[in-house]
């Protein structure tokens, strides 16, 4: 670790009134100790006074009535977040904005369409076009069309992208500068039953050409330093301190990217990115991961390797086992050929790669598994810590397996709360919705997890997600298969230990002990103490990270997000 | 032998016809690309995609002309990255006279086609979807990607069997059973190392009508030219008969005298058609070529207005 010398000497004793460690060997504690950004010391008020009697230091005690706990390590998100709130959320739920301010909850689409209007009427430029995300149709009973859209600007630009980001809506300046009226063959370009085009754009030729007209502001870029940085605040509002950044190409300028911003004195995440092997010839992308491992430094740290098979269960393109989709939907789609992926995999593995693999249908799961077993097979590894991604219907057979080989889950926990109810009625029917996502077998069968956000799918905030796996509670109400729910003391190992295994730092971040990093999240409550069902409400404060202090942007008295109706009694299904 | 129709090469100027050539993993798009390739006298972007498990099939293809674009995979949960339309502009900006969208082993062609469709610089030509002989009926049993392959045939204008020499009869028997099945009506090119006649093919006008008609060729068994040389037709007669032609014949191209307007370039595949209005024709008449698979199609009389009574 680096350490200047110049301040190797100055330790900083912080004081809280419950330091919950994670480290089993002393749980809790009330002071802790920080030299060059690292944990020297953890104890109690007479540990202290010994540390002032031994050490040059100075007492903080800024937070002496505030629980302090490792700070929270996200092991599946996308740095993405960081620009998309470049654009206007029009999300059904709130959510908060990385300088703090809440957006969203717009509850029909008239409300949707009101919020447009209002934004705008900010736009000074006619021709700018107006673009937002987050919107998702499968919460109003009406359909959005290009009629709500022209009603907010028949001349400028308009284009919503959708939750699921497989769809798109678009006024009509859109569909004719995108020559995409009177397309009759093109199946991308939905209609109404008269045959009209609603403005709605599903498949990649429609949803490109809309691109294309709005131009600049929906163009596909790579990672820049002001994308990281927003991320790093909307971090800080959610005490994470460690994260993924878990789908990029990495050449050379996203690579700079991170380099540079993880250096500046006032980044407040140690980021983990993965390769996106699809984006590369296998040959190259081997080449590159292999550089890769060579670059970092004490906030960047290389060598994931992400692998994509299938798509997304919500968006009826995960790859599923008989009897597959509730609604009959066809079975979804691969990125790639099968045979393909297998030998992706089993590459990656000779060449000593930790491989996180997208899988959300159990079909998808069942097939990496099978890779892994022969991958591991064929050359066996020790401490591999593949991990399955999303992994939401893996069934109990499927977690003895990868108990069996040595693989790890982390589990899409916010599904529950954000498309339980979907999942129920439409993707998955009752039961199989009921052991989705099943942190509670994973537990059961010895499996190491972790749950996670996937932000900007579902909004990054750890507390919340470990809410979701504890309560397992859907949008409206329903205690979605309660046999699977956690209990809170393994949910908070899950966002903080559990993550940071996954990414193999859990020998520097996840717990409060000797030698590791000071990152801490700084909260009003202690998260084991409080009701289960009020997990949510724990507050953020901010962070430490190395030692420093970094200030959530959410004011003190805004209330939780997303906005959660908690009935009197919820209905156990 | 019939000597060739003066047309011009580049008939509908600006408007770059697209092929779409898709198929699971192992059934010959890349040969078929070569072939195209190799067989070209224009100038031939093509998109192939640059990723898999040895990266033989851009190594293939890979040239020194810049017009070898490769699509590296893009997400499907997020469909906006990267791919195909990024690649089409920048080879639209090479200004081709044709491009070939070679698809991924998983994609689905007609999708891709739809790119074609909606770009006002392009145009769809044909959607080609190819099929292993050898491996089409394990694939379509294969519960990890049987319903992958079968989507593969939807939109297709034509789909080829290929690899047929290897495949022994009982497969054979199969594969042909199912492609009955799985695209219904669909004109079936049986084929070994993807030998098609180019000028089925080949996007520009030149290529097939300047091909030698009547030439024996390999496939004279499976692929029937047409040809038609009659006089002004109204076009209320016309443009019924040519939304009536049968989609097996695939490709129908040359000059057409529509009564009281002149001249028009037609073009017409797979059920797809235009009539371009055009000046430069040297002579007067109806005069057009096609290929297709039906034996005895009577291009002449259903043109004239006879739908009913042609092609029975």
């Amino acid at each position: 670790m680096t350490s200047s010398p110049a301040t190797s000497s100055a330790v900083t004793i912080f004081k809280a009134a419950r330091i919950r460690t994670m480290n089993p060997n002393r749980p809790l504690a009330t002071h802790v100790a920080v030299r060059d950004g690292r944990i020297l010391a953890v104890g109690d008020a007479s540990d202290c006074a010994a540390w002032q009697a031994t050490w040059d230091c100075t007492l903080d005690e800024r937070f002496a009535e505030r629980i302090l706990m490792p700070g929270f390590v996200e092991a599946h998100g996308h740095t993405m977040e960081g620009s998309l709130w470049n654009n206007l959320f029009l999300g059904y739920f709130k959510r908060t904005a990385p300088d703090g301010h809440v957006e969203g909850g717009l509850k029909s689409i008239e409300a949707v369409v009101e919020r447009l209007k209002e934004e705008e009427a900010k736009l000074t430029d006619p021709d700018q076009a107006l673009v937002a995300w987050g919107f998702d149709p499968i919460y109003y009973s009406e359909r959005m069309t290009r009629k709500h859209l022209d009603a907010v600007s028949a001349t400028r630009p308009i284009v919503i992208m959708h939750a699921s980001l497989h769809l798109l809506n678009v006024n009509t300046p859109v569909m004719e500068r995108g020559n995409m009226l009177g397309q009759s063959n093109v199946e991308g370009i939905l209609r109404d039953a008269e045959g009209v085009e609603t403005g709605e754009l599903q498949e990649m030729a429609a949803m490109n050409m809309a691109a294309r007209v709005v131009g600049e502001a929906m163009a596909v870029r790579d990672v820049d330093a002001d994308t990281l940085r927003t991320y790093g605040r909307a971090s800080v509002n959610a005490g994470v301190t460690t994260t993924t950044d878990l789908h990029q190409r990495l050449n050379d300028d996203s690579l700079a990217a991170f380099l540079a911003v993880t250096k500046e004195a006032d980044f407040p995440i140690r980021i983990v990115p993965a390769l996106g092997a699809i984006q590369w010839a296998l040959d190259e992308g081997i080449a590159r991961a292999t550089e890769l491992k060579t670059q970092g430094n004490d906030r960047l740290y290389m060598g994931l390797v992400k692998i994509m098979t299938d798509g997304s269960i919500q968006g009826f393109t995960g790859r599923l086992k008989w009897p597959g989709y509730h609604n009959g939907a066809p079975n979804g789609l691969w990125n790639v050929p099968p045979a393909q992926l297998k030998a992706m995999i089993l590459a990656y593995h000779e060449a000593g790669m930790q491989m996180h693999c997208h899988v959300n249908g159990d079909q998808a799961s069942e097939f990496v598994i099978d890779v892994m077993e022969e991958a591991l097979t064929k050359a066996p590894r020790p401490d591999h810590r593949h991990v399955l991604q999303h992994c939401q219907m893996a069934d109990r057979a499927q977690f003895r397996r990868m108990k069996a080989l040595g693989l790890s889950a982390n589990l899409f926990a916010n599904h529950i709360f954000y498309w339980g109810e979907q999942h129920y009625a439409l993707t998955m029917g009752p039961d199989k919705a009921r052991r989705m996502d099943a942190c509670g077998t994973a537990l059961a069968e010895g499996v190491q997890f972790s749950v996670h956000c996937d932000v900007p799918v579902t909004p990054l905030n750890p507390l919340f997600t470990a809410w979701c796996a504890v309560n397992r509670l859907t949008s409206e109400g329903r205690i979605m298969g309660p046999e699977e729910c956690l209990p809170v003391e393994e949910a908070l190992k899950a966002i903080t230990i559990g993550a940071a295994y996954q990414l193999k730092l859990d020998h520097l971040v996840g717990s409060i002990e000797v030698g590791k990093f000071a990152d801490f999240a700084v909260l009003d409550s202690d998260p084991a103490e409080v009701e289960p069902m009020k997990l949510r409400e724990v507050r953020v404060l901010g962070t430490i990270s190395a030692g420093q202090w970094y200030e959530s942007a959410i004011p003190a008295d805004q209330a939780p997000v997303p906005d959660v109706t908690i009935p009197d009694a919820p209905v156990p299904a | 032998m019939t000597p060739p129709l003066n047309v011009a090469a580049r008939p509908a100027p600006g408007l770059i016809p697209v092929t779409v050539i898709g198929g699971f993993l192992g059934s010959g798009k890349t040969t078929l690309v070569n072939r195209i390739l190799g067989a070209a006298t224009t100038r031939i972007a093509v998109l192939v995609n640059d990723f898999g498990d040895i990266n033989v099939d851009a190594a293939l293809i890979r040239s020194d002309d810049g017009l070898t674009l490769e699509l590296s995979g893009g997400c499907i949960c997020c469909s906006m990255a990267e791919g195909i339309g990024p690649a089409l502009v920048a080879a639209m900006e090479k200004g081709p006279d044709e491009i070939l969208i070679e698809a991924s082993g998983v994609g689905e062609p007609r999708r891709v086609a739809e790119f074609a469709l909606l770009e006002r610089g392009l145009k769809l030509d044909m959607v080609v979807t190819m099929a292993n002989a050898v491996e089409l009926a394990a694939q379509l049993d294969d519960p990890l990607i049987g319903d992958t392959v079968a989507r593969q045939f939807d939109g297709a204008d034509l789909v080829v069997l290929n690899h047929v020499d290897a495949a022994g009869d009982a497969r054979l028997t199969e594969a042909r059973a199912a492609l009955r099945r799985l695209a219904p009506g669909k004109t079936v090119a049986e084929t070994t190392r993807a030998a098609l006649p180019m000028e089925l093919l080949a996007g520009s006008t030149l290529s097939l009508l300047s091909a030698p008609q009547g030439d024996p060729m390999a496939h004279d068994h499976v692929f029937h030219r047409y040809r038609v040389d009659t006089g002004p037709l109204p076009r209320p007669a016309l443009e019924a008969a040519l939304a009536a032609l049968p989609a097996d014949l695939l490709r129908l191209k040359g000059w057409v005298e529509i009564a009281g307007e002149g001249p028009a370039l037609l073009q017409w595949v797979a059920g797809r058609w235009e009539l371009t209005p055009g000046s430069d024709a040297q002579e007067t008449g109806t005069h057009l070529v096609g290929i297709g698979t039906q034996p005895d199609l009577d291009l002449t009389e259903m043109l004239s207005g006879n739908p009913l009574k042609a092609g029975q």
